[in-house]
């Protein structure tokens, strides 16, 4: 009966003083946010005094010890706390740390693998200290624990992400890969999580290299994920026809019919690999003609072959003349890349990767080949089959380019007029159009008709058809008055048109000679000389672009005269010295005109020129 | 009593007429010039080919005219970079012009071309930095340094040095709030650590105060140091937290020294007083020193004012000055522009924001050489961020914010002369 009151009377007591040591380790939290630890220590000092077992006081005395830099007080405490209770990991993760901030590294190391010198302990306890000497910085110090960590522990595979991750940040690429080995082999689930940390470290200097290298040695046959991060990392080192071997053999071992192939061969369409990219969607195609994405696959390879085959084609075009005529272009290519529009036209009759095929084909046919009359059969048939298209824009653009060609102003007024009526054509296409039937109003003679066609263009700066309508428009302006020699100059520039440069030179010298004709006359000239470039007559064109370029300022376009020269001695006949000579001269008299920064370019690369 | 004027100013013309050949080059720096950055480009490099070149100070926005030779004029022709030929007589004309007591403008020969270093860590890409990039641009050649470098004492071989955002302090660029979990900031740090390892540091930030005083250390034996964005408030604060650990944790393993504000001396720095240190590591901000966005108000209206000095009597700032424009558009950077009331009084303000304490661009001496500091990271583009594209500087030929910047590649060229008494 009289021990009741004593009990809640030490209870009270208990209760009231727990109460206190609270507050005070709230309000001593408080000093530590604020950055005051020296009214922080104070008052944790005297918490761990009344409870020296609390693990929470020790934690708080180790972080405001460290902020004061009293390690020797640290270390006190650390070593009565491991006196009194050898199994508090933490506590030796805390005192090596301050044995290493002290300096102190052998003790540190000494300290931070005592608790692993009993042989029984466990293994997340690694983790545990590991965290405490990477919180130092001490990088080598921790691999070597967490290498012990992951020889005791029974989840090596965590250890080796640790592992990884340390050899990754110390750029110890080779080891970081051997890690990734371990887990691939052990647990391939794990393949997307490796991949993904791979790729965060592929880019740094030596990685990659020291990657795929180690990779290739463990990788393992039977094991998949191996196989799919091999060909990423072959990919990104841009070794594409050992990725595709890869590929080929993932694609077997998962009967997946093309699928992942068939992303690798986009890969390699975007990457402008056009030839592996068609030998990838041909082999699709020809192994798996059930596959999901034959379809896809069918378009891609044809799209593949006719990239490579422009390119190709490109390379042969003069593109350094003004003017140059379309020459049938002859490679074993071609006839590939039309079969294979063919057979989609055959295999989706009526779709829209069947006219765009269409429309392909007749690009080739018209600019490669220079059949119109088969391109002009194939777009025909896209304008009247699919007039809703998005392909029928296209069509009629080409079209009316035929029908240009072939000197019917009519039709291809016609043809550009239609675009304009087509819900498929997109803004630009429209534009294009109209500046289109704008020149042709111009051939006709018909200048009031193209002035107001050339003006809706310039409605839109921003549009690629605005540059060119400026120009135009330009010259129509100032020249209304003279109207005959306007016609005139109307028709050379429709036979320039035509590509029929003989006959247009033939007027624009007319027009050169004459000296009532002002502007016309000037510009005629010029353009004599670059219809004599197209007919490859340089020294002709020599002969016309000096005189020209020694009006000097009389002309307007006496820097365009001298900068034609340049390029005929550069590309034409192929005096180098001379090139640039006209270059400097351009750069020289005419520091203002257009094509300076050009000039500056040519003189440049001659001057890096090995031959010269 | 003119007689005695006159004599001396006839002998400097004719002793400047001497080395005439037939005619000479006047690159004019006013508002006509077609590339304003490329000529500092073509005055070094003709000073590395050995020609003589004049800097006409304040004379059509700070002209250069140099002996003429065929060489030259295509150089700048390809260079894009206007200049006229102008005759012997002409050239007397300007000279007698530019040198008379009535005009502020005066002449300064440029001897040769300066050897010029940039402090780089390795694996930077030129686009890091405007000094870099308007050295490429200008086809100014450089060397780039870095900690090893400078600890083995390379930094005799060269006559200037360039820093530009790199943290003398010790904190990394302060970036650890934004940037702690980022590759490329943790490479840095790595980096870092391991250069500190190399060359005998157990901490970075005790390597950075070395390389920090190797610095002042040639600037007192006369180089010449040029610094931008936050490597100039950095540098003084290392300088001035020589014997104090201002780093936190994350930064060097171990607290901050309690109470480093107090122990900081500003007697070892260069520019910079009486700052107040930023120690929280969540701030992006090293001391008082930078003016903050808030302070500058509208940035429509940042713009500073260059300002005029005497040519023939402060030819270094008059020098460090020159521009075709007197009103300049500002920008920022980690550190923008720098507190009035920071500045030592020994320090020569060349360009603020009128009406304000916020300074851009302050010159000083210290021992036998010459500091200069300008404000911000990218003079055309006003808020460069991490991993912003580097500005194409074809498209600002005629920066003056960059032209600021070229000057002082050609300042250590000039030729001392005598101070005029």
């Amino acid at each position: 009966m009289k021990i009741a009151p004593l009990i809640l009377v030490l209870l009270i007591f208990s209760v009231h003083a727990q109460q206190r040591n609270e507050q005070k380790f709230s309000l001593a939290q408080s000093y530590e946010q604020i950055g005051d630890y020296k009214s922080a220590v104070k008052l944790y000092e005297e918490l761990y005094q009344s409870d020296g077992a609390n693990a929470m006081y020790i934690n708080a005395l180790y972080r405001t010890y460290t902020q004061l830099k009293n390690y020797a007080a640290l270390v006190n405490i650390l070593d009565e706390r491991i006196k009194q209770k050898p199994d508090d990991i933490e506590a030796y993760g805390m005192l090596g740390s301050t044995y290493y901030l002290m300096g102190n590294e052998e003790k540190a190391v000494e300290v931070w693998n005592k608790p692993f010198q009993s042989g029984n302990i466990n293994p997340v306890f690694y983790r545990v200290v590991g965290n405490f000497v990477l919180e130092r910085r001490a990088f080598e110090i921790a691999i070597d624990l967490y290498e012990q960590g992951k020889k005791a522990s029974e989840d090596k595979v965590l250890y080796a992400f640790d592992l990884a991750r340390l050899y990754s940040l110390t750029m110890q690429f080779e080891k970081a890969a051997q890690e990734y080995c371990y887990i691939l082999s052990n647990q391939p689930s794990q393949q997307q999580i490796v991949e993904s940390n791979v790729f965060q470290n592929v880019n740094r200097p030596g990685a990659l290299d020291a990657t795929i290298k180690v990779i290739e040695d463990c990788a393992e046959k039977n094991n998949l994920s191996f196989s799919f991060l091999l060909a990423r990392l072959y990919s990104e080192k841009k070794s594409y026809q050992k990725a595709y071997e890869i590929y080929l053999y993932i694609d077997e071992v998962q009967s997946s019919k093309g699928r992942d192939l068939y992303n690798f061969g986009r890969q390699m369409f975007s990457e402008k690999e056009y030839k592996l990219a068609a030998d990838i969607f041909k082999k699709i195609t020809d192994d798996y003609p059930d596959s999901p994405v034959n379809s896809q696959a069918s378009l891609g390879y044809a799209r593949s072959l006719e990239a490579s085959l422009l390119e190709d084609y490109e390379k042969t075009l003069p593109l350094w003349k003004p003017y140059f005529p379309l020459k049938k272009f002859e490679s074993e290519e071609t006839e590939k890349v039309l079969s294979a529009f063919n057979a989609i036209i055959n295999l989706f009759k009526h779709s829209e990767p069947a006219y765009e095929s269409m429309l392909r084909i007749a690009v080739i046919q018209f600019y490669l080949l220079n059949n119109y009359e088969e391109a002009r059969r194939l777009l025909e048939t896209i304008v009247k089959e699919a007039p809703l298209s998005k392909n029928s824009a296209e069509a009629y653009l080409e079209l009316g380019n035929i029908a240009l060609i072939d000197g019917k102003l009519d039709e291809a007024e016609k043809d550009f007029s239609s675009i304009l009526k087509l819900l498929s054509a997109s803004e630009e296409q429209k534009n294009k159009a109209i500046y289109k039937l704008g020149k042709v109003n111009f051939y006709q003679g018909n200048f009031d008709e193209a002035k107001k066609n050339l003006s809706k263009v310039l409605g839109n700066l921003k549009d690629n058809s605005a540059n060119d309508a400026i120009e135009l428009t330009l010259l129509l302006n100032p020249q209304m008055n003279d109207s005959s020699n306007l016609l005139i100059y109307a028709q050379a520039e429709f036979l320039a048109e035509q590509k029929k440069f003989d006959d247009a030179a033939a007027s624009y010298n007319k027009l050169a000679e004459n000296q009532q004709a002002f502007v016309l006359r000037s510009i005629s000239a010029i353009n004599y000389g670059e219809m004599l470039i197209a007919v490859d007559n340089y020294n002709e064109a020599i002969s016309v672009l000096e005189n020209v370029s020694a009006e000097g300022e009389k002309n307007i376009y006496a820097d365009k005269a001298v900068y034609l020269l340049g390029k005929i001695n550069q590309y034409g006949i192929k005096n180098f010295s001379k090139a640039e000579e006209y270059y400097q001269r351009l750069l020289a008299d005419y520091p203002k005109s257009i094509y300076t920064d050009d000039a500056r370019a040519q003189i440049l690369f001659l001057q890096n020129k090995p031959e010269t | 009593m003119k007689k005695r004027i006159l004599t001396p100013l006839i002998f400097s013309i004719l002793f400047l007429i001497t080395a005439f050949p037939q005619s000479k080059i006047l690159i004019n720096m006013d508002l006509n010039q077609t590339d304003h950055l490329k000529a500092y480009g073509i005055t070094y490099r003709a000073l590395t080919k050995g020609y003589k070149a004049d800097w006409l100070l304040n004379y059509k926005g700070g002209s250069f005219l140099i002996d003429y030779s065929d060489e030259l004029a295509a150089e700048c022709r390809l260079n894009n970079v206007s200049f006229e030929t102008i005759t012997l007589s002409q050239a007397t004309e300007i000279y007698s012009f530019v040198q008379s007591e009535e005009n502020n403008m005066d002449v300064v020969r440029l001897e040769k071309a300066p050897k010029v270093a940039v402090y780089v860590p390795p694996g930077f890409q030129p686009w890091d930095d405007a000094v870099t990039l308007v050295l490429e641009y200008a086809q100014v050649p450089y060397d780039k340094i870095w900690n090893d470098e400078i600890l083995k004492g390379d930094l005799d071989k060269y006559d200037w040095l360039h820093l530009h955002h790199e943290d003398f302090s010790g904190q990394y660029g302060k970036f650890y709030a934004s940037f702690a979990n980022a590759q490329w900031y943790i490479d840095q740090q790595l980096l870092y650590e391991q250069d500190a390892k190399k060359n005998g540091f157990k901490k970075v930030s005790e390597m950075m105060k070395t390389v920090a005083i190797d610095i002042k250390n040639y600037v007192g034996k006369g180089g010449f140091l040029f610094a931008m964005c936050s490597a100039t408030d950095s540098y003084d604060i290392a300088l001035s937290a020589v014997n104090v650990d201002i780093c936190e944790q994350m930064y060097d393993g171990d607290a901050a020294d309690p109470g480093s504000q107090q122990k900081i001396n500003y007697d070892n720095t260069l520019a910079f007083t009486n700052f107040k240190l930023e120690m929280n590591p969540y701030v992006y901000e090293y001391s008082d020193i930078d003016i903050q966005p808030i302070e500058v108000g509208n940035f429509e209206n940042d713009y500073f004012t260059l300002f005029e000095f005497s040519a023939k009597y402060d030819p270094v700032p008059t020098m460090l000055t020159q521009c075709h424009a007197n009103i300049i558009r500002g920008f920022m950077g980690q550190t923008s522009m720098f507190r009035r009331s920071t500045i030592k009084n020994s320090v020569i303000i060349l360009g603020q924001r009128q009406g304000t304490d916020q300074v851009k661009y302050i010159q000083g001496n210290y021992g036998r050489g010459s500091f200069a500091f300008y404000g911000g990271h990218d003079p055309e583009d006003y808020q460069h961020a991490v991993g912003d594209p580097p500005t194409d500087l074809s498209l600002y030929k005629n920066s003056p914010g960059y032209r600021l910047i070229l000057n002082n590649i050609l300042f250590p060229a000039a030729t001392k002369k005598k101070q005029k008494t």
